[in-house]
């Protein structure tokens, strides 16, 4: 009978270590919930007037044309390791080796001088005080084919930075 | 004296039983928590920007589009040609929203908006189809987001050399 006493008892089982595992699979899981989450957009509007034009004939519009063009060719360009096309300087632009920019059709040296000329075209006409109100200058962006998605997310961030909010895309080469 | 002894140590005994239940439960929760909170984002990876809005409180109802750098369109880790999505986006756009959101503007366009995930090595071409596929007669969607991941030291370099300004 007392053998019989002692063998149950060693059955038992010491939940302990399954219980600090369970507790940290939770945590994990409920950390793990919120990190994906913290993600950035940026705000485009397509025109909502296509075909049509409804912009007044009197009010007298700025057109800032922007054209990306990158220089490597789709075949030599190696998708999984895109950061070999570009340099970056000390000063945390990007050098337009592969990527080249022209503002209203010269070409611009680098990111920072972008910014810098997109900063003068602003202080000439300043930007809407009303964020409802229509900006009077258009910045048309003509990424040409090969042009990679970071590469016009780049210039978005630059001229949003210069408070350029009127943006449209132009040059949909579907067949390309 | 024994016998009582070891009776009052038989009722102290914690039964585990149902809180291991309820911790599995719970496990089991978040795992499927996090598969659907996640199956509309695909892993990628996406360019810095230092301009982006947060993406705390999206609209409710919007759409995602993700492009990955082949240029697969995939939506709820569905890959789909293009005129697939097409086909996805004009059953989706238009069904009604929660909280009685508008569905449509006083023009018919659209009020749903869709945000565009694509990897920084997605060639554009791929993301402008989709811009093409959402100006279509009968979709007409014009709010589009594009996501990109927030660069929080830029932003803060940014904001420090705005106030020194």
């Amino acid at each position: 009978m007392g053998a019989k006493e002692e063998a149950q008892a060693e059955t038992k089982m010491d939940m302990t270590p399954m219980i600090d595992v369970t507790f940290q699979l939770i945590i994990f899981f409920m950390c793990n919930i919120k990190f994906k989450m913290l993600e950035g957009k940026l705000q485009t509007y397509l025109p909502k007037d296509v075909g049509v034009n409804t912009t007044p004939q009197d009010k007298v519009l700025e057109k800032v044309d922007v054209r990306i063009i990158r220089k490597v060719t789709k075949k030599e360009l190696d998708l999984d390791n895109i950061d070999r096309y570009r340099e970056w300087s000390s000063a945390g632009g990007t050098t337009m080796d592969q990527v080249q920019i022209l503002l209203q059709g010269a070409p611009v040296k680098d990111l920072k001088s972008l910014q810098a000329q997109l900063n003068e075209i602003r202080r000439k006409i300043p930007a809407p005080t009303d964020p409802k109100e229509e900006d009077s200058i258009k910045m048309n962006l003509e990424p040409m084919a090969g042009v990679l998605y970071e590469d016009v997310v780049q210039v978005v961030d630059i001229a949003l930075g210069a408070k350029f909010t009127s943006l449209t895309f132009r040059g949909i080469e579907l067949d390309a | 004296m024994g016998q009582a002894s070891s009776a009052l140590m038989e009722g102290s005994t914690l039964d585990m039983t149902p809180m291991i239940d309820v911790v599995f439960q719970l496990i089991i929760f978040f795992m499927i928590a996090i598969d659907m909170s996640q199956q509309d984002l695909e892993d990628l990876q996406m360019p810095k920007s230092v301009q982006a809005a947060d993406d705390k409180d999206p609209e409710e109802g919007r759409l995602y589009v993700n492009v990955n750098r082949k240029g697969d369109y995939i939506i709820k880790r569905q890959p789909m040609t293009i005129d697939e999505l097409e086909a996805n986006l004009r059953a989706r756009v238009f069904l009604p929203r929660p909280k009685g959101l508008p569905v449509k503007d006083k023009d018919g366009l659209a009020e749903r908006p869709i945000l565009i995930r694509a990897d920084r090595a997605t060639e554009f071409k791929h993301v402008q189809k989709v811009m093409y596929k959402c100006a279509l007669e009968g979709l007409k969607v014009w709010k589009l987001e594009l996501g990109v991941s927030q660069d929080e030291q830029a932003k803060a370099a940014a904001d420090a050399a705005a106030q020194a300004k």
